[in-house]
């Protein structure tokens, strides 16, 4: 019995030596990719966590539940979304429910309208010629995608005048339409690639078959091209989801969205900790269940929003 | 009708977006473009003026002070982005454990807005608060870490969150790229006997290249147009230390009442990232059709 349990074969020094290194090397790379992981998660970590301290905890930078600090619902009751404030009317909750309304009707609409333009425009753009003045396929490219790189002030005050001008301030319709703009040349950039993936020789046996060109792109394209399409209305969702810049200048009561009422909460009298945090943690929450269900996704429109 | 359709469906599908950008991104940009050669103040003038706008412009030093803070920030912010989404690829691509996981991860910061992460940044970085009491209470009562309210420093914090947003997605690029790397190269490096450093420093970095001019361009444009990190983290404070081109656009327009000031600066913005991004974006179109 004994026998089994000595060891027959050991490790020769070189090979141990190898070993000891190569266990080494490999702590130090998950080491360091994990913190770095620690780095990029602890704002948002903090951010849900202040949610539920109350002054004292975010002063003394208690950082652990239950172990450093009693975790309360001080930040949630402050905007009327605590177990025990939630059957009561509060001021505070409807505003926020309706910023969190704006935010979500702007950029689902902002998204589908982008994601259906820009669809057809990419469309066009993989299967045929064009001839508009000196403009071919590749320039009418360069001209949706140039934008992408434009800063958006270059855009901001003739917006403003306009939509003064129309009445369009302060409307969701004004920031939907702003936003389908905003994202439509990134969108036409993931589905180029997306159509140009797909052999043409598929619509065209559709279209010896009978199918009209509508018919072969709505039967045969579209449905490989499905991925793609989620794929770049889900950049779009997080684009205008985050958007700031423009919902802070057209927007003022009625259209104001999410990102504009957290950055307003800094007053001059310092900063609510714990009702900032529990607001942010509310506007980033639909983003981080999106980013877990579809991660895929998220990854493969940023790679191909980046210009590789 | 059908046939109608058929005929004119490729101008069917290209008009709509077609029509929008002309209009509302290439008219908009003329319009700006001309107002910064007006007169106008609170509301837009059509007069010409010429370039007393641009003249005025480079007459004030706030606006010296943004384009000093953008060239500190888009330098450092460019430089150190890559150096760590560089490293944090080639960590990665070491066939690692829940990469997926930790690929996700890295790309959160970029996903959230700025708005909303900044609030932890703020905290972080407040002096009495965050970073500067957590080491005092270690032990060192004399640590001192005041960069936000610091006039000099300030453009310091800004360039720290924007690597912590930006680096995720860097590695994202580096990482396809070293993936799509030749492995007969790296084979034969193998083969010749090329130990780990000289692999990466002489045969695999070179070899993204495409990859370091795409990183780039991206930060770059990213730089120029951060706007979201300044507002949430100091607001262009102490006083204007911390004002970029953007922030310095957007407060001649809105709270000061100096629209021809904004458009012209906002041109300036438009012609420096129109002379480093549209050459390479126009030949990598180029090249792909």
């Amino acid at each position: 019995m004994s026998g089994q349990t000595t060891q027959i074969f050991s490790d020769a020094e070189p090979d141990l030596a190898y070993r000891a290194k190569w266990y080494t090397e490999r702590a130090l790379i998950y080491g360091a990719l994990i913190f770095w992981a620690f780095i990029c998660l602890f704002p948002i970590y903090w951010t849900v966590t202040t949610s539920f301290k109350i002054a004292p905890d975010v002063m003394r930078g208690n950082l652990v539940p239950w172990v450093d600090f009693e975790p309360q619902w001080r930040g949630w009751r402050s905007l009327g979304l605590s177990p025990n404030t939630i059957s009561e009317t509060s001021t505070v909750r409807e505003e926020f429910l309706k910023r969190f309304m704006n935010s979500v009707i702007t950029s689902l609409s902002a998204s589908m309208l982008a994601v259906t333009l820009g669809s057809l425009a990419a469309y066009g753009l993989s299967r045929f010629s064009y001839r508009f003045g000196f403009m071919r396929n590749s320039d009418i490219s360069f001209f949706f995608l140039s934008q992408m790189i434009l800063p958006p002030v270059v855009l901001a005050l003739p917006f403003l005048i306009l939509y003064k001008e129309l009445a369009l301030l302060d409307s969701r319709i004004g920031i939907i339409l702003l936003y389908t703009l905003m994202v439509l040349p990134i969108v036409i950039w993931i589905m180029r690639d997306q159509f140009s993936a797909i052999p043409i020789e598929l619509e065209e046996a559709a279209l010896v078959d009978g199918l009209s060109v509508w018919g072969a792109f709505v039967q045969i394209v579209l449905p490989i091209a499905l991925p793609g399409m989620v794929a770049a209305f889900i950049l779009s969702l997080v684009l205008t989801w985050n958007e700031y810049f423009f919902a802070a200048l057209l927007t003022s009561t009625d259209a104001k969205t999410l990102p504009v009422m957290v950055a307003s909460q800094t007053g001059s009298q310092g900063i609510n900790w714990w009702s900032m945090a529990a607001l942010s943690t509310a506007a980033i929450a639909p983003l981080v269940v999106i980013g877990v269900v579809l991660e895929r996704y998220i990854i493969k429109g940023m790679a191909a929003g980046a210009g590789k | 009708m059908k046939s109608l359709l058929d005929r004119h469906l490729p101008k069917i599908v290209v008009a709509p977006s077609f029509a929008a950008v002309l209009f509302f991104v290439y008219g908009f940009i003329g319009w700006t473009v001309y107002v910064s050669f007006t007169k106008s103040r609170i509301l837009p003038k059509y007069e010409l003026v010429g370039w007393l706008q641009y003249e005025k412009l480079f007459a004030t030093p706030r606006w010296y002070v943004a384009l000093d803070n953008l060239f500190v920030f888009m330098v450092l912010f460019v430089a150190i982005a890559i150096m760590i989404g560089l490293l944090l690829a080639i960590l990665l691509d070491q066939k690692i454990r829940a990469e997926g996981v930790i690929r996700t991860i890295y790309l959160y910061p970029m996903a959230l807005s700025f708005i909303v992460t900044g609030t932890a940044w703020k905290w972080l970085l407040n002096p009495g608060l965050g970073i500067e009491k957590v080491v005092r209470d270690w032990g060192f009562p004399d640590f001192k870490f005041d960069w936000l309210i610091d006039p000099e420093m300030a453009i310091y914090t800004v360039v720290m969150a924007g690597v912590w947003q930006s680096s995720g997605f860097v590695m994202a690029l580096f990482l396809a790229g070293l993936r799509s790397i030749n492995e007969e190269i790296i084979r034969a490096a193998l083969v010749d006997g090329v130990g780990p450093f000289r692999l990466y420093f002489h045969v695999i970095i070179p070899s993204l290249r495409p990859v370091f001019v795409s990183a780039v361009i991206v930060l770059t444009h990213l730089a120029i147009k951060s706007f979201d990190l300044i507002i949430a983290l100091t607001h262009g404070g102490p006083g204007y230390a911390t004002d970029m081109p953007a922030t310095f656009m957007y407060a001649m327009a809105f709270s000061r009442g100096q629209l021809g000031q904004a458009a012209a600066s906002a041109t300036v913005m438009l012609a420096t990232v129109s002379a480093v991004i549209v050459p390479y974006l126009y030949s990598e179109l180029r090249r792909k059709a």
